[in-house]
């Protein structure tokens, strides 16, 4: 399978981030990194990289998300009209989730669509 | 946000993540949501909370009832009185099993749904039969 995303060379700073963001879309849990094997898998691949710890990546997920939201706020011009759809439900699980969906005219005149909330209410 | 999922409670939340997006009621344009009866409470409440931070939104001037949710409850209204059901699983089932497939580890759940259905199937039996009727006799009010 190829992969279509840009690959730097090796940096163990991006290479965390790579491997939270990773982790968080394979629907993986941070912890899965404690286990022996697939630690071994990245040793394998280089043998003087750093694994990073649970509470370091659950930080870098906060910065990550500060970053996102920051990365939002950006793309909505000052002043910009938005709308707003949202909806709630109940999981399987029966946690109460409530969701909703920001659309907006960008900069160079696209409809824009962005979450803005996935929140258990 | 913990409590009863009331209008109150629905629009607090909503003005804690449009604040956290940095956006206030002069940039709030329209707000869709289903038919809820809480949703129109909710967007009343909204009204009442920008008001108090002295700007202007208007609830029944920016409410929009989503159109799709209409369509799917006439369909279904419409569906009801003639009898007709699905012939398989809904839809949203179908996705929600698709969706319990990726998560690995419940793999063993999903077998036990039985067969596979897509979407085509889906569709209640007889209803391409229905639809065929309701063109024929608009074919006929117009030309006949």
């Amino acid at each position: 399978m190829e992969l279509d995303l840009p690959v730097p060379t090796f940096n163990q700073e991006s290479w965390n981030r790579y491997l939270l963001l990773g982790l968080l879309s394979a629907l993986v849990p941070l912890n899965a990194l404690s286990n022996v094997e697939l630690r071994r898998v990245f040793f394998s691949l280089r043998s003087d990289v750093k694994i990073p710890s649970v509470g370091t990546l659950t930080n870098l997920l906060a910065r990550e998300y500060e970053m996102t939201l920051a990365a939002i706020k950006e793309q909505i011009p000052t002043g910009q009209k938005v709308s707003i759809a949202l909806d709630g439900w109940t999981s399987q699980n029966r946690l109460a989730i409530t969701s909703v969906i920001m659309y907006f005219i960008s900069k160079n005149w696209k409809l824009e669509e962005v979450q803005i909330a996935f929140e258990e209410v | 946000m913990k409590g009863s999922h009331d209008g109150f409670n629905l629009a607090t939340h909503l003005q804690t993540v449009l604040k956290r997006f940095g956006l206030d009621s002069r940039q709030l344009l329209g707000v869709t949501t289903d038919n809820a009866s809480s949703n129109y409470s909710m967007t009343k409440f909204l009204e009442m909370l920008f008001a108090d931070c002295s700007s202007e939104w208007c609830a029944s001037q920016n409410h929009m009832p989503c159109m799709t949710h209409v369509i799917q409850l006439t369909l279904g209204a419409f569906m009801d009185s003639l009898g007709v059901k699905g012939r398989g699983k809904s839809w949203e089932d179908t996705e929600r099993d698709k969706i319990a497939g990726e998560i690995p580890g419940r793999r063993s759940k999903i077998r036990l749904g039985g067969a596979r259905v897509d979407r085509v199937n889906s569709l209640p039996a007889g209803f391409n039969k229905i639809v065929e009727k309701v063109c024929d006799l608009r074919i006929l009010t117009l030309y006949g």
